[in-house]
């Protein structure tokens, strides 16, 4: 059976998600405990305030992708392909927008990110160029992932609209 | 019931009418067979998904339709819809009870190519209309209203009916 009709695609996509989302989370769960090992010999060698606060932050970034990961996850792996066609289709076209909603959920961990980057480096640094950097680089990755999505997603998304389209005219 | 009783006796029951749906989307037996076992394959990973608020068979229908109306999608409105023309389903179509038997076995042709011009979803509306589905039911399988069902019903059978009476 050749592999290039629409839920099948929809299907690998969702695997691909699903198991790239699992990767992340394991990654953020192996970060988050050397984070938390990392504040504990800091607050054992009696490091400043400002270095465990920074520490605590990175940690609440990293707890702040697990959990966003982890639903993500489950969002991909669990997708319903029994659901009404016009459904389903409305579904797996939210999941490969390139905005969601949801993706808000992501804003407190780059600003706890942000925080701890502040707090580590406020001292030796400027806190304007850190900011500069930081958000410049924030942006440059929001391009990049926008162009990857132009490229690998906005061809399946305009197949799946053409045939929303078409079930709701 | 385990999960794998509980697919075999819905399989049982079921197998006639997700046969008929593949046909109606398929070009031969060798992709009938494919997308059977698609539907298939489906259905196995969507079981623990059915929380019976439809019958299981609105269920079925709606899985074979989505795996048949997404794979057929690649080619766009011009796959074909194979449906083994009768008076019977000629009746159904066109909601025409009074023309002979005989005449309507010579527009079958006709009513395949009309048929066959059909969008994709028109196409799938009439599978499910053939299949004898309540307007309900096939809003079950497709998700559009049931004023929208019957609207699109009632303008493929009033097309056909202009076009083959």
């Amino acid at each position: 059976m050749k592999h290039d009709d629409i839920q099948n695609k929809i299907k690998e996509e969702d695997k691909r998600y699903a198991d790239l989302c699992k990767v992340m989370v394991v990654m953020y769960l192996i970060l988050s405990v050397i984070y938390i090992l990392l504040i504990v010999l800091e607050i054992v060698r009696g490091a400043k305030f400002e270095e465990v606060a920074g520490g605590i932050c990175y940690l609440l970034s990293m707890l702040n992708f697990l959990l966003f990961f982890l639903y993500y996850n489950k969002r991909y792996r669990y997708a319903d392909y029994s659901e009404p066609v016009l459904k389903m289709l409305k579904s797996a076209l939210k999941r490969y927008m390139p905005f969601h909603p949801s993706g808000a959920a992501l804003i407190p961990g780059f600003l706890l990110m942000d925080a701890g980057l502040t707090l580590n480096t406020f001292k030796h640094e400027n806190v304007m160029t850190v900011q500069i950097v930081f958000f410049g680089v924030f942006f440059a990755a929001i391009l990049i992932g926008l162009v990857y999505w132009y490229f690998r997603y906005k061809p399946l998304t305009d197949q799946i609209k053409k045939m929303i389209k078409e079930i709701e005219n | 019931m385990k999960k794998e009783e509980s697919f075999n006796e819905i399989i049982k029951e079921n197998s006639n009418r997700i046969m008929r749906i593949c046909s109606y989307y398929s070009s031969g037996n060798s992709n009938t067979d494919d997308l059977y076992q698609e539907v298939l394959i489906n259905i196995w990973k969507s079981l623990e998904k059915f929380r019976g608020e439809s019958a299981i068979s609105t269920w079925i229908y709606r899985v074979a339709v989505n795996t048949c109306l997404t794979h057929s999608a690649k080619t766009g409105k011009y796959y074909s819809l194979m449906i083994n023309a009768t008076p019977e389903i000629f009746n159904v179509l066109t909601d025409d009870e009074h023309t002979k038997s005989i005449q309507k076995e010579e527009k079958f042709e006709a009513l395949s190519t009309e048929l066959n011009l059909l969008s994709v979803i028109d196409k799938a509306l009439i599978s499910l209309v053939i299949e004898g589905l309540s307007t309900k039911e096939i809003s079950d399988v497709i998700g559009i209203t049931e004023p929208n069902v019957r609207t699109k019903i009632c303008r493929i059978k009033s097309d056909l009916r202009k076009k083959l009476i």
